[in-house]
């Protein structure tokens, strides 16, 4: 092989690695923060924790959590919302009622 | 009875061509009669208040840099990646593949928060720079420009990558062998016989990319903020903000100017480096 096919390969090669690095980032970052403690962005946070897979399990429903991280909370400390999710006749239908509840938060 | 000869499997067409006509071709032609109706009937007036504002020119030049910007980078970075995700192992091409169809599958939101802690001032990007020393000191890379590109490079590289990958997929490896046997040095190979080929590939990397980042509004919303105003983000600004419809109908309308000049011309290009080669 002559210099230039070195070259080329070699370009190839970081550009693939660059290309893998690069993309994974955002999803690498965004499941770092989520084992964090702090509730604000950071990285590296000031402490791992499951803070925040805890608070998903202590909600009712899969639908019913998307709702509340949407709503940042507000839906569960009354309010608003309340009052159709918690008269609703079973948990399926107050998660449905609470996801189709919009926030200004989302 | 036979004064329409056409093929009967053109009525497939028909609930596609009427979705759009409602849902899109409508809007689309109200909006632009919105930006050309005066109080006193049809007026040229809104887009020469636009053009005669030099604010306005910053925010097309803005709009214009920002995206001729991220599809350079997408293209230097993208070109050769696509080349090594054809011809690498298979390692390599599983970890390749992944990187790029798993990020599509998270949302622009999300990805532009996550670049949000990446380029604060003490942030991985920054932090590696003045680690290789290219930096002296810490610097803060979100709202500014350089960060906007990045981050917009980022969330669009794998529609400049998969175009490319496409194309190169299917060239013939014989060809290249064909040319050194009969003498042709490696640098004479790729740009006579390498280049004319993929350029097809290129093309609509480009014009997907280009189109994108024209457009884009969450992402400079999120990475740069509203000292800094494209086309989109103004025509969002007018509408929920200013509640000045016509502004927003104009600058909508000159966008989609834009972005069909784009897409026509590297039609036209793609046709030409077609017939050529």
């Amino acid at each position: 092989m002559t210099i230039t096919e070195h070259l080329a390969r070699a370009l190839m090669w970081i550009a693939a690695i660059f290309t893998v690095v690069f993309l994974m980032t955002p999803l690498f970052v965004t499941v770092a923060v989520s084992f964090g403690s702090s509730s604000v962005f950071t990285l590296p946070p000031p402490d791992w924790s499951m803070r925040w897979y805890e608070r998903l399990a202590n909600t009712r429903g899969p639908v019913a959590l998307a709702a509340d991280l949407a709503a940042n909370r507000s839906v569960f400390d009354g309010g608003r919302a309340g009052v159709g999710a918690r008269s609703a006749p079973s948990p399926w239908c107050a998660a449905a009622s609470r996801a189709a509840m919009p926030s200004p938060r989302s | 009875m036979k004064a329409w000869r056409g093929d009967p499997v053109a009525w497939l067409a028909v609930p596609a061509v009427a979705y759009l006509t409602l849902l899109y071709a409508l809007p689309l032609f109200w909006l632009l009669l919105k930006s050309v109706i005066g109080p006193s009937g049809l007026t040229l007036a809104p887009y020469l208040d636009f053009f005669g504002d030099p604010f306005n020119w910053r925010v097309v030049w803005n709009t214009l840099s920002v995206a001729l910007w991220v599809t350079l980078v997408c293209l230097v970075v993208g070109y050769p990646a696509a080349f090594a995700l054809a011809r690498a192992g298979a390692a390599l091409q599983i970890a390749m593949l992944v990187a790029i169809i798993l990020p599509l599958s998270v949302g622009v939101v999300v990805k532009a928060f996550a670049w949000q802690i990446v380029l604060r001032r003490d942030g991985v990007v920054s932090q590696f720079l003045v680690g290789i020393g290219v930096w002296d000191e810490p610097q803060r890379l979100l709202f500014t420009e350089a960060g906007l590109v990045l981050g917009a490079a980022n969330i669009f590289l794998p529609f400049m990558i998969l175009p490319i990958y496409s194309v190169v997929k299917l060239i013939d490896p014989r060809l290249l062998e064909a040319g050194a046997t009969l003498g042709a040095a490696p640098l004479y190979r790729f740009v006579k016989i390498m280049l004319p080929l993929t350029l097809p590939g290129v093309v609509s990397g480009i014009a997907f990319v280009f189109s994108m980042s024209v457009s884009m509004y969450v992402i400079p919303s999120l990475l740069i903020g509203d000292r800094f105003q494209t086309l989109s983000t103004l025509t969002g600004r007018s509408f929920l903000f200013m509640r000045n419809e016509q502004l927003g109908s104009t600058t909508a309308v000159i966008l989609l100017a834009l972005a069909i000049g784009v897409v026509v011309a590297s039609g036209w290009l793609a046709r030409r480096l077609g017939s050529r080669t």
